[in-house]
């Protein structure tokens, strides 16, 4: 132990066990760490092979190897390093694979290695390009100042920096993993799975409650496998695996590794992204690879850590400027020397652990610059024991050096911190470890709403008062050492498990001793002073991802920007990906000391989900491809599939659109189908309409009050069209209903209204007239509907039918008959939305198809054709039959509509929309009103949504604009039947104005001419429908 | 594959709605036309042999029986109930999944936010939910399984959602 420099003494701690050789000659150690030393592995980084081992990370390896520089930065093109070893790495962010495959904006300190593994700096090279040229011209609220420029100015900068901006490349193909997601629901969720953490998922579990414990990293043990510490008489790592063994034996816990909790929302829901094949390189398809979990809890335990806070001082970007903790890390759990001559920056007595580590390591310590006047803990004499120089009330101001630190300017400090005692000096050193403090992971405390305080003591964010049931333990409340975590997390653990029901919030589970050095007080410098002002010094960087250094702040502050959110917004700083975890209490620092105020009282901006990025895979999940939205299929699907129907989605339902034959275009299929129907016979599948039995002593009564028509006196074995009217008097939906008996009727919907419809007819039971005996159910999915069309219709049926007589006289227009088709119980409806002799026969979901091929069968001598919705549509168009939503929209009156018939005023307890009827507005002689369009050139068809103004006169060549528009086209279509194009539409006065030629002038400047004709295009007396 | 998880259905039953005001003979009405006694538990269903007789609301009941049983059913039905009451025949709405083995309760989770803990959901529950995209009336089952009973419109998208979720390997990668 304790090769080059001079003789140690043993440290207290059990150590390596082995000695490293005197003068290493590359970055691994030959011994130690983590890392699996017989699987070795291949990566490649911007296309240089490298090889690590199974337990690295992405950025350990890198470190081993040697690379130094792993991405340019984002505004100014400098060279970046790593800098830590987790979440908080702002500046090793990578694109992962190639292709399809490419991941991009992955952070390297995350990424677990494995064969194979590509990886590049995402905006390496198109930043070189842009570096420089930029770098002068982009200060603070560089958006906002050219925002406020002239507009031709933003549009040629918007052209540049678009080609620059971004951190990584997209994939070139879909994504051809597969995500999903899980549904948790458990007592306490423990997030993070270090030492706290699992004390708390401990003690929630002994006392039975269901437990999670999540944890971002590969393994759990989170600070504790970085740090060579004892727990009890054992490694800590030891008490680790026996927790983590006691917890996967518990049948109520649930243990997700590899899962980082990134969002947390109202009522204790959190959602996590657990990453499960991306360590292993390829993947299989039916293994997600990764998952989000959904979890609701009843208590949440927050033992999310701390990041460690490097002080800010000039040039600090250099590679080689590395958190204190990080250098450990890489050290103890990979054995990787991120360097070899270690200089220490720190204002506290925790970050000499990574000195005498580095020390044990057998590597040169060249100094300690201590911002303290006379530290005096432990671990600082034990330093001093092993001969490592402390430059005490010292900072490091400045890091030389050109692709790496090659030394550092240090400086005695004044009293107060802010400037230089005396003039600085240069040592010589490769690596600056840097500990200012540390910021608790508050981020997702403040995510539930839970704002941060600022805690003088400890000189950090702590979480504020929860607003929702969550217990903070261990380093994000503050708790530094290792025994106060233990004691804190198994505390939290047991309070939240006794809130959720469980035990009595002592824990049943008592810390094994830890030995603890006894630590003076912390003095942090947040930003080191310079022999210049932030101005002048050298580039004082508080936000890596996103170029953001001190100047800028303190530039933001003088441009009046004194909320910490504005400042945030102007300058960018905790804008990237890493939203700022090192960098952002240095930046309410330095903007407070240039306002004149305290930390406390410039506070911390808002953190919100997500804590890190979450691929967009993740949240899709399973609802991708062929799953993405729930298709409603009707009994009949398979038949239209077979036949090669065109689809249209009504709500989610899959309706046959036209069904073309051979190359038919849709025009020529739609002219065919319609012909079928008013020449011969057609059939529409129709199961999709809302369908709702209604049955009750006060059924009449009920529906009386619920459509604007009289329904009492309806005969049994009627039917009638009822429109349904909101509260002001606008329609609702409309459909027949039928009395079935005396006390039952079935009532039809809309296709998309079915669900609306029957929530709004409970609404007024329930909640209004409650005294009525009425039960609704929905009945649209159990019943199969074939709708046969067409002047052949009776006798088609009539081939498959025999016990209901289909006679004009015995079963009449607006009637329904009970019987069998096809030999199966069926109900047929004598209604029509075609306009022709029309039987719709119903049958039971599971006899439709059989029923459906039977009457092709017997349709087939008479040339039977199925149609589609588009045949349907221009079938009713020519019937002038409106569809609510679209020929009405929300503010028609029955009357707009032309629909005056079907409203009954007087009855005797009036109905939905009565009294608003009468509303002036409603009586307005100028409303739209319902009519059809004749076009003056016959073939040309008017786009639905076309606007209808004045047509223009002789007068006026070149029209005034704007004009005043008069209404607008709801449906247009070009008639087969009557070889002509109609058109359906909203006009102010239409009614009035019968036989006046309107205009409509096109988005591509045509203005087409067309004459205003009563709603009703065929067979206006209705001979073929009573046929 | 001891862990396998394995899914039935879409199988078509016999189903009616049964809607009544409760009043005090309804309990012993319901059971001998059904063969079932009545939940009025919410939230629980019961079992009898093949027939099943589901608390969807307060005053709201879905039994189920093997197909073709729907007319006999109901006309029982009719004659036993009094009072205010609404029976309807919607066997051709409802179609019916069957999950059984150890991690079925794992596609439950992939499907639906509910919890299916044995703790919350004990065998005897039943449940009306958001089901991947579309909704479903979920029971649980003495033996452990469960049942997932959905529109019938639904069946289809429900069924390549149910093989998807089942799919994957019950050992972790």
């Amino acid at each position: 132990m304790g090769a080059g420099g001079g003789s140690l003494p043993r440290p207290s701690r059990s150590a390596h066990p082995t000695a490293p050789p005197a003068h290493p000659t590359t970055r691994r150690l030959p011994a130690g760490g983590r890392i699996d030393r017989s699987q070795p592995l291949r990566f490649t980084f911007n296309g240089r092979s490298m090889s690590g081992f199974v337990g690295d990370t992405l950025a350990s390896a890198l470190l081993a190897n040697g690379v130094d520089t792993v991405a340019q930065s984002f505004k100014h093109g400098r060279r970046r390093g790593i800098v830590g070893s987790g979440t908080e790495e702002p500046n090793a962010i990578v694109d992962l694979g190639d292709g399809a495959h490419r991941i991009p904006n992955q952070r390297a300190t995350q990424v677990e290695l494995h064969a194979g593994l590509v990886a590049t700096s995402g905006a390496r090279r198109r930043l070189k390009r842009f570096a420089g040229a930029f770098a002068g011209v982009m200060p603070a609220g560089f958006y906002y100042k050219f925002f406020m420029g002239p507009p031709w100015l933003w549009r040629r900068w918007e052209a540049l920096l678009r080609r620059a901006a971004g951190l990584g490349a997209v994939p070139t193909g879909a994504d051809p993993d597969t995500y999903d997601k899980l549904n948790h629901h458990c007592d306490v969720l423990v997030v993070g799975g270090g030492p706290a953490g699992i004390a708390a998922a401990l003690a929630a579990a002994r006392v039975d409650a269901r437990v999670a414990l999540v944890d971002e990293q590969n393994e759990f043990g989170g600070s504790l496998l970085g740090a060579p510490q004892a727990i009890g008489d054992a490694p800590a790592t030891q008490w680790v695996d026996a927790a983590i063994a006691e917890l996967s034996a518990c049948p109520n816990a649930v243990l997700l590794p590899r899962a980082t909790a990134f969002g947390y929302y109202d009522h204790n829901f959190v959602t996590v992204l657990e990453r499960r094949t991306d360590h292993l390189g390829a993947t299989s398809p039916c293994a997600p690879r990764q998952r989000l979990h959904r979890i609701r809890a009843k208590q949440v335990a927050l033992a999310t850590g701390a990041v460690e806070r490097p002080a800010t001082f000039a040039n600090n970007d250099l590679p080689g400027v590395m958190l204190a903790s990080a250098v450990a890390a890489y050290l103890n759990r990979y054995a990787v020397a991120a360097g070899t001559r270690l200089l220490l920056f720190t204002g506290n007595d925790n970050a000499y652990r990574t000195a005498l580590d580095w020390r044990r390591a057998g590597r040169c310590v060249v100094a300690v610059a201590d911002t303290r006047a006379s530290p005096a803990g432990a671990l600082v004499a034990q330093a001093e024991a092993a001969g490592i120089e402390i430059h005490k009330a010292h900072a490091v101001i400045e890091a030389i050096g050109r692709k790496r630190v090659a030394g550092a300017l240090i400086a005695p400090l004044s009293e107060d911190g802010q400037r230089l005692a005396a003039k600085p000096r240069r040592l010589d050193c490769d690596l600056i470890a840097c500990s200012d403090g540390w910021s608790p992971a508050i981020h997702l405390s403040s995510q539930a709403g839970a704002r941060p305080r600022w805690n003088e003591e400890g000189m950090m964010f702590l979480p504020g008062a929860p607003r929702q049931p969550t217990v903070c333990a261990g380093a994000v409340n503050g708790a530094m050492s290792l025994a106060a975590c233990l004691a804190d997390g198994a505390a939290a653990g047991a309070r939240a498990a006794h809130a959720a029901g469980f035990g009595d919030a002592r824990p049943r589970f008592a810390a094994p001793p830890v030995e603890e050095a006894e630590e003076d007080a912390a003095r942090p410098l947040f930003i080191a002073p310079h022999v210049q002002p932030s101005s002048r010094a050298p580039k004082q960087f508080v936000d890596f991802q996103l170029d953001v250094t001190a100047a800028d702040i303190e530039l933001a502050a003088r441009e009046g920007y004194r909320s910490v959110e504005h400042a945030k917004r102007y300058t960018a700083l905790g804008f990237g990906t890493d939203q700022g975890k090192l960098g952002n209490v240095n930046g309410v620092a330095i903007l407070a000391r240039a306002l004149g105020q305290g930390i406390a009282e410039t506070g911390v901006t808002v953190f919100r989900p997500a804590y890190t990025p979450v691929t967009f895979g993740a949240i899709a999940g399973r609802d991708a491809g062929e799953l993405f939205d729930a298709e409603r299929h009707t009994p009949m699907h398979a038949w239209h599939m077979a036949r090669g129907a065109a689809w249209e989605n009504v709500g989610r339902w899959k309706r046959p659109w036209h069904y073309p034959q051979a190359d038919e275009t849709m025009h020529e299929a739609v002219v065919r189908e319609c012909r079928s129907a008013r020449q011969d016979i057609a059939m529409l599948d129709a199961s999709t309409l809302g369908k709702i039995d209604v049955q009750g002593a006060d059924a009449a009564t009920f529906l009386d009050r619920i459509y604007a028509g009289s329904f009492q006196r309806l005969g049994v074995g009627r039917c009638r069209y009822g429109l349904m009217l909101r509260e002001d008097g606008t329609i609702f939906d409309d459909g027949v209903a039928a009395r079935l008996a005396d006390t039952r009727f079935l009532l039809h919907t809309t296709t998309g209204n079915a669900e609306a419809v029957l929530a709004w007819l409970e609404l007024w039971r329930q909640t209004e007239w409650p005294d009525l005996d009425v039960y609704f159910t929905s009945v649209t999915d159990h019943w199969a509907t074939a709708a046969l069309a067409g002047p052949k219709a009776r006798d088609v049926l009539r081939r498959v039918c025999d016990d209901i007589d289909l006679s004009r006289e015995a079963f009449p227009f607006m009637s329904v008959r009970s019987g069998h088709v096809a030999g199966r119980p069926a109900r047929v409806f004598r209604i029509s939305f075609s306009g022709e002799l029309c039987f719709e026969v119903n049958v039971a979901a599971h006899d439709g198809m059989d029923v459906w091929n039977a009457l092709m069968a017997a349709g087939e001598p008479f040339g039977i054709t199925p149609y589609g919705t588009e045949t349907m549509h221009v079938l009713r168009a020519e019937k002038g039959f409106i569809i609510v939503g679209q020929d009405t929209d929300g503010s028609m009156t029955p009357d707009d509509m032309g629909l005056g018939w079907a409203v009954r005023h007087g009855k005797p307890f009036g109905f939905i929309g009565d009294r608003s009827l009468a509303l002036a507005d409603h009586r307005r002689a100028d409303r739209l009103h319902f009519v059809g369009l004749a076009t003056t050139d016959a073939a040309a068809v008017l786009p639905e949504g076309a606007q209808i103004v004045a047509a223009s006169t002789r007068r006026a060549a070149k029209p005034t604009t704007p004009r005043a528009m008069q209404g607008h086209v709801t449906s247009s279509y070009f008639s087969p039947t009557l070889g002509r194009s109609i058109a359906l539409a909203m006009l102010t006065r239409g009614r009035e104005r019968l036989g006046e030629t309107i205009c409509c002038p096109l988005a591509d400047g045509r203005e087409v001419s067309a004459q205003v004709v009563r709603p009703i295009f065929f067979d206006a007396e209705g001979r073929r429908t009573h046929a | 594959m001891p862990d396998a998880t394995t899914l039935r259905g879409p199988r078509r039953q016999a189903c009616l709605s049964l809607r009544a005001k409760p009043n005090p003979s309804l309990p012993a009405a319901v059971a001998t036309a059904l063969g079932v006694e009545l939940p009025t538990t919410p939230c629980t269903h019961h079992r009898a042999g093949e027939r099943g007789l589901y608390w969807l609301g307060p005053d709201e009941w879905l039994a189920t029986a093997p197909a073709g049983a729907e007319d006999a059913l109901q006309a029982a039905l009719r004659s036993a109930l009094t009072g205010h009451f609404a029976v309807t025949d919607v066997s051709g709405a409802w179609r019916s999944f069957n999950l059984a083995g150890p991690r079925a309760i794992e596609v439950l989770r992939k499907s639906s936010p509910c919890d299916f803990h044995p703790r919350a959901f004990a065998p005897g529950r039943c449940v009306q939910t958001v089901f991947a995209k579309a909704t479903a009336l979920i029971a649980g089952n003495a033996d452990g399984d469960f049942d997932v009973i959905t529109r019938t419109s639904y069946a289809d998208y429900l069924r390549r959602w149910l093989e998807v979720a089942a799919l994957e390997h019950p050992a972790s990668p």
